[in-house]
């Protein structure tokens, strides 16, 4: 059957509960969380929810991060190389 | 200072220098960054798992959760909605109730959306979470967020990764006069001295990202920082002496030469 998962169409098998699904995907089920049809699916009963064909996942993970949302890093150095990449020799700063 | 420790709900924190994970050139960059900081709270985004490229590493392999207190954000998130299903999720990943929630009003500033904020901490706050917001430098926000059950507050000290420092000194004093729980400066700082006025203003404790991670040097830099915290720390402890126009002479004048 056809799912969209984290945006994306998805073949998976059928008949698949959430705790399936994760194994199928070979995702550590421990360190995620899973949005069924935009519900959080509590990790207890990942084995007695049922995925169904057209169903809308979400399985997010802890990633890098601070403030804000940034892209890649490549697009960080991107943004940054027009002066606004910290540089000790340019600083300006101590106004206080 | 080992038993200088701050406590937000009920949770001891050894370390006053809170680091965010973004921006590094790798994880094992990260890790060391990480360690010569000192810092215990780390904080995480919270992203769709790569599905497709499976064999990726995970953040959370070089950053044990055992040994550090991860902090998931809201990162990136425009409005409440979002923010809260982003803190939801964060909640039921398992590792911890704490939340850095955050709600940007504007891509170009990265300012935060307070009312947003508000509306978005209200909601999770009785879904059980520990919110701790990341808002304007403003007293009267901080009170609002404080009354609706925000264990601390985290005002920004200048816009996110500008590094252009404490902007504010005054409204951080007021608002650590209007509300009594812990201020943790986030966003905003640039250098160790930053770091160092922040705490000997009376912050209980800095969160900062772009300043170690972009520095050419992130590793001596993340080691500059544990020691800005630690100065700024101490030196407000201490209490600094008053501003004076003129001079007061430190050494006696009896037993002088030609007297």
């Amino acid at each position: 059957m056809i799912i969209t998962l984290n945006g994306e169409k998805k073949q998976t098998p059928d008949n698949i509960t959430v705790l399936g699904l994760l194994e199928f995907l070979n995702v550590q089920h421990q360190r995620v969380a899973v949005e069924l049809n935009m519900e959080i699916v509590k990790k207890d009963v990942y084995g007695s929810t049922p995925v169904k064909e057209g169903d809308s996942l979400e399985v997010v993970s802890f990633m890098a991060g601070g403030c804000g949302a940034i892209g890649t890093i490549e697009n960080w150095k991107l943004k940054n190389k027009d002066g606004l990449y910290y540089d000790g020799r340019q600083t300006d700063h101590c106004w206080h | 200072m080992t038993d200088d420790k701050l406590i937000i709900a009920g949770i001891e924190f050894n370390s006053r220098l809170w680091v965010g994970t973004g921006k590094y050139k790798d994880f094992a960059e990260t890790k060391k960054a990480i360690e010569a900081s000192g810092a215990e709270v780390v904080t995480v985004s919270v992203r769709r798992v790569n599905i497709i490229d499976k064999g990726k590493e995970n953040l959370l392999d070089y950053i044990d959760p055992k040994k550090y207190k991860i902090l998931p954000n809201t990162a990136g998130c425009y409005t409440a909605k979002d923010a809260i299903r982003t803190a939801m999720l964060a909640a039921e990943a398992g590792i911890t109730k704490l939340v850095k929630l955050e709600v940007i009003g504007d891509e170009k500033t990265l300012f935060p959306d307070n009312e947003a904020t508000l509306e978005a901490a209200k909601v999770l706050i009785k879904e059980g979470l520990i919110v701790l917001p990341y808002v304007s430098d403003d007293p009267i926000m901080a009170k609002k967020l404080v009354a609706i059950g925000c264990p601390a507050v985290m005002p920004l000290a200048a816009p996110i990764g500008s590094g252009l420092g404490i902007r504010n000194p005054y409204n951080l004093r007021i608002i650590m006069e209007t509300v009594k729980v812990p201020i943790i400066v986030d966003a905003g700082v640039g250098t160790a001295s930053d770091v160092a006025l922040a705490m000997e203003l009376g912050c209980d404790a800095v969160l900062l990202n772009t300043a170690i991670a972009g520095a050419k040097d992130p590793i001596l830099m993340a080691e500059a920082m544990k020691y800005g915290v630690l100065a700024g720390r101490l030196a407000f402890k201490a209490g600094r002496i008053p501003k004076k126009l003129y001079a007061t002479a430190s050494s006696p004048l009896d037993g002088m030469i030609g007297s």
